[in-house]
């Protein structure tokens, strides 16, 4: 008969290698399953005392000359403690009482100690506190999901005001735009050039030209941007009034990129004369006042 | 038949040997693999069991030797786990008269320290891996188990044992539990240091 006793004592090395209780072992080790479970059981139980420190001082020696030797089992020793280590640092302050309301109120126990009922009525009352807080989260749970769908409701409203803004804003544009040019550029100096704000609804830009002295018949409009002409008019009017004559053009929009712009006037067999003014492209009818409806841009005199 | 090994003949074992071997376990290739490798692990048990310092060296040993007996005469065994027995028993008793390194002295023999090494993250992450792979019976009762120390683990271990259906049966459970948990977090490891 093989007992647990008689199984430890070979796995420490402390039976006779040549006995027969050693040649029964080992040929149920080999042949017998469930023998074969009945070892490691004990294999680990052994190790489960090593790591606790609770073997006798002779186990433990058996323990580090025949049991650890062989690399497997240092290897099984360093697993169980890293898993000892770990359920003991996760354990709670309080043992875990399983089965403790069953075993409570099993047949043959009418009633339950004093101490059984407190523990009762503590985990009732834990139970009922845990609901009352999972209500109340749930409870400010709907209320968050719902000021999150009326924040979503009032970005779309607000968006699509937002739209039928532009696009009355967009009506609402003329779509021309004047320019006033009177001191011609090489008498500027220093002098800021008149800026021109270009809404998305202008089509044209009506320029009025302020020429101090003129000789009657027709004009020559050159209008260029970086360095090259982008737009030009034969044969432009004038007209007279007192002190001087009006010239009068008008430039496409679409011709017009944001920049500095020249415009020279050239009377026919006479110089040039040219007129420096900028252009500012807006994005949007909203970047610019509503009530500007006309954009003047006078030079100061 | 001798089962002696004989240490100085030098080995024969050829690659027919074995595939007669295999026919031998099985002619179903696949099945015969399969308890090939059977043979293989519980041979290595064995002789981690008997506090052998190379388990498996001694295990191919006596294979190599079964192959060999098999291949001589396949008629006379028919079951493997007995012929691996015998051969293993003589091999380890062949391995006992092998010269060992001379021991230590007693006073130069480290005494029982608890290491004072931590465990890595990674070591904690393949544990806690792990854990997550078993079903959550057996992690909870994994838990309970090893939780206390003392008094307290003796009185956890009773209440477990009356669920799980006596102490046996809970040291069984646990202990199964316990090698699952092993041989995943061997692996795991393993795997991140091939990362």
């Amino acid at each position: 008969m093989i007992t647990d006793a008689n199984i430890r004592e070979y796995l420490l090395g402390r039976l006779d290698l040549d006995s027969e209780l050693v040649e029964s072992i080992d040929e149920q080790i080999l042949t017998d399953p469930k023998f074969s479970i009945s070892v490691d059981v004990i294999e680990d139980e052994i190790i489960e005392e090593y790591l606790e420190g609770s073997l006798s001082a002779e186990d433990m020696r058996a323990v580090e000359r025949h049991f650890l030797r062989p690399p497997e089992r240092q290897r099984k020793l360093k697993t169980a403690r890293l898993i000892s280590r770990y359920f003991k640092a996760e354990s709670p302050k309080q043992p875990a009482r399983p089965r403790s309301l069953f075993r409570a109120f099993r047949i043959g126990q009418v009633l339950p100690s004093f101490r059984t009922c407190v523990e009762i009525a503590a985990s009732v009352a834990f139970v009922i506190s845990t609901l009352v807080i999972w209500n109340q989260r749930r409870v400010l749970d709907i209320a968050i999901k719902q000021m999150n769908q009326q924040l979503v409701q009032e970005r779309e409203r607000s968006a699509a005001a937002n739209q039928q803004l532009q696009s009355a804003l967009h009506s609402l544009q003329p779509a021309i735009t004047m320019l006033n040019l009177i001191r011609p550029g090489r008498q500027r100096g220093e002098m800021e050039i008149p800026e021109v704000k270009m809404n998305p609804g202008i089509k044209t830009l009506h320029v009025e030209v302020a020429l101090s002295s003129w000789a009657p018949g027709k004009y020559r409009v050159e209008l260029r941007h970086a360095e090259r002409t982008v737009w030009s008019r034969d044969d432009v009017d004038v007209t007279g009034v007192s002190g001087g004559a009006v010239l009068r053009v008008d430039i496409p929009a679409e011709i017009l990129l944001q920049g500095k712009y020249e415009l020279s006037v050239i009377p026919s067999g006479g110089d040039p004369i040219s007129y420096l003014f900028s252009v500012l492209k807006l994005q949007s009818a909203l970047e610019s006042a509503p009530s500007r409806l006309f954009e003047w841009a006078f030079s100061p005199s | 038949m001798d089962l002696q090994p004989n240490p100085g003949k030098p080995r024969s074992l050829t690659q027919e040997g074995f595939a007669s071997f295999l026919l031998w376990l099985s002619p179903d290739p696949g099945q015969a693999a399969r308890e090939y490798l059977a043979l293989s692990e519980k041979l290595r048990k064995f002789f981690v069991r008997k506090g052998c310092l190379h388990a498996e060296e001694l295990t191919d040993r006596t294979l190599e030797q079964v192959v060999l007996i098999v291949q001589k005469e396949p008629k006379k065994y028919s079951n493997p786990i007995s012929l691996c027995y015998g051969v293993a028993r003589n091999i380890w008793f062949e391995s006992r008269r092998e010269p060992i390194p001379e021991a230590l002295e007693d006073d130069n023999i480290p005494e029982h320290a608890e290491p004072e090494d931590e465990f890595t993250e990674r070591e904690l992450q393949c544990l806690r891996h792990c854990l997550g792979q078993l079903p959550l019976r057996h992690r909870e009762l994994i838990t309970q188990y090893h939780q206390f120390q003392g008094r307290q683990k003796i009185e956890t271990r009773k209440q477990l044992a009356q669920i799980y259906g006596g102490l046996n049966k809970l040291r069984i459970t646990a202990c199964r539990i316990r090698a699952r948990l092993h041989d995943c977090i061997d692996n795991c490891m393993q795997r991140s240091a091939l990362d």
